[in-house]
């Protein structure tokens, strides 16, 4: 059953057909709120919050994009929306998240895993102190949820524009890696 | 993106994320694996329950003051009907039981000069109206209480035939020595016109009250 039909469902009252679509796009919508906001629990507050806005809104939907671009587009706002939260300003004092993983490493290796670790850190940091519209744009891409257009769509912007910002950012980080001593690939 | 930077939570399907990959033209890193890490929750995702519960839950919330506003919806008609019943009632009330105001010239008349007299005589008075009302025959005539309508609006003086007279209007001896024409003072912004009326009777006092004491333009004699 296409997400579409499932909408039609949901639009007549039958909630299965939204936990449809819920159980299809939560992943995405988490990755979307992760990009905007760094934080995986913020990120799924933040998706569950657009998923009841999204139902409230069904009949607004009209199908212009795909279901999961709204859905997205809408995940990607209430983020947005809850950044600029006081609470999440302090916690990003604090410590921005716990999601890094040095699953990229080489298991086998304790060494290669904290050289991982340590890149990833540095990954991190780096991603942290790009401008805002750069880190956002590159976070959501690293989602790979969406094509470019569909991107374009949730953030607002032409998808030449977005897809320059990744490039940029993309750029901005390898050059600061490469002075850390880091090669890719 | 290699797998292995993909979260336990990540159930999409394979296809699908192929479909949808933005970079599928460029290769996959170390970094972009790093990137996509910052982006994939540690912990499995399930949203389903905790969404469905908080939309069942809004349901119930509307379904509740739906049910309640059908419940109450007759009453509270009653009520605001009610309520514009006792405020019309107080309102007709209120009217009946304010003061009308009284004729001002009395207060702050005092009898004109001679010259403005009004000469006696049927021929005489002829001749008088409409050409000049003085202070003393505004007192006399103008008994009514008022220039009000019974909506409390300031009745003007009728226009029923209009020619235009000069309303000799006496003020305070502290104030002007002699009366004064009241089409002289309503040239310089106070408060009374020169008003087209059809007899002294139409003029009413509360319209002479207004005339501004404080710049009085007396004219020159």
């Amino acid at each position: 059953m296409t997400d579409t039909e499932l909408v039609e469902r949901a639009r007549g009252g039958e909630a299965a057909a939204f936990g449809e679509l819920i159980e299809r796009h939560q992943i995405a919508a988490v990755r979307a709120a992760m990009a905007v906001l760094g934080n995986a629990d913020e990120a799924r507050e933040a998706a569950q919050d657009a998923f009841v806005l999204a139902f409230r809104r069904l009949g607004s939907f009209r199908g212009e994009a795909s279901f999961k671009t709204w859905l997205l587009t809408i995940t990607w706002h209430q983020a947005i929306n809850r950044r600029r939260g006081i609470a999440q300003r302090l916690k990003r004092l604090v410590g921005l998240d716990d999601t890094v993983e040095t699953r990229a490493a080489d298991p086998n290796s304790q060494e290669h895993r904290l050289v991982a670790a340590e890149h990833a850190a540095h990954v991190k940091r780096l991603v942290r102190s790009l401008p805002r519209r750069y880190r956002e744009a590159l976070m959501l891409a690293a989602t790979r949820e969406c094509t470019f257009e569909e991107m374009a769509r949730i953030v607002g912007v032409a998808s030449g524009t977005l897809k320059w910002r990744v490039n940029r950012a993309r750029t901005m980080v390898r050059a600061e890696l490469a002075k850390l001593g880091y090669q890719d690939d | 993106m290699t797998e292995q930077g993909r979260g336990v939570g990540d159930q999409g399907s394979r296809t699908d994320r192929a479909k949808a990959r933005p970079e599928a033209d460029t290769p996959d890193t170390v970094l972009d694996a790093l990137l996509a890490s910052l982006v994939t929750p540690r912990t499995p995702v399930d949203l389903r329950a905790s969404v469905l519960r908080r939309i069942g839950e809004g349901r119930d919330s509307r379904a509740a003051v739906g049910g309640w506003l059908s419940l109450n919806w007759r009453w509270a008609a009653l009520a605001g009907a009610a309520a514009v019943v006792v405020m019309a009632t107080a309102m007709v009330l209120w009217r009946g039981s304010s003061p009308q105001p009284s004729g001002g010239v009395a207060r702050s008349a005092r009898p004109a000069p001679a010259s403005l007299a009004p000469p006696a005589g049927p021929a005489a008075r002829a001749e008088r109206v409409p050409n000049e009302v003085t202070a003393e025959t505004t007192l006399a005539r103008v008994e009514r209480p008022a220039g009000r309508t019974s909506r409390g609006a300031t009745r003007r003086p009728s226009v029923a035939d209009a020619s235009e007279v000069d309303v000799a209007v006496a003020l305070p001896p502290l104030e002007a020595p002699a009366p004064l024409l009241v089409s002289e003072l309503s040239t310089d912004g106070l408060q009374i016109e020169r008003v087209p009326v059809s007899a002294p009777l139409e003029i009413a006092p509360l319209e002479i009250e207004r005339i501004d004491v404080d710049r009085p333009r007396i004219p020159k004699r």
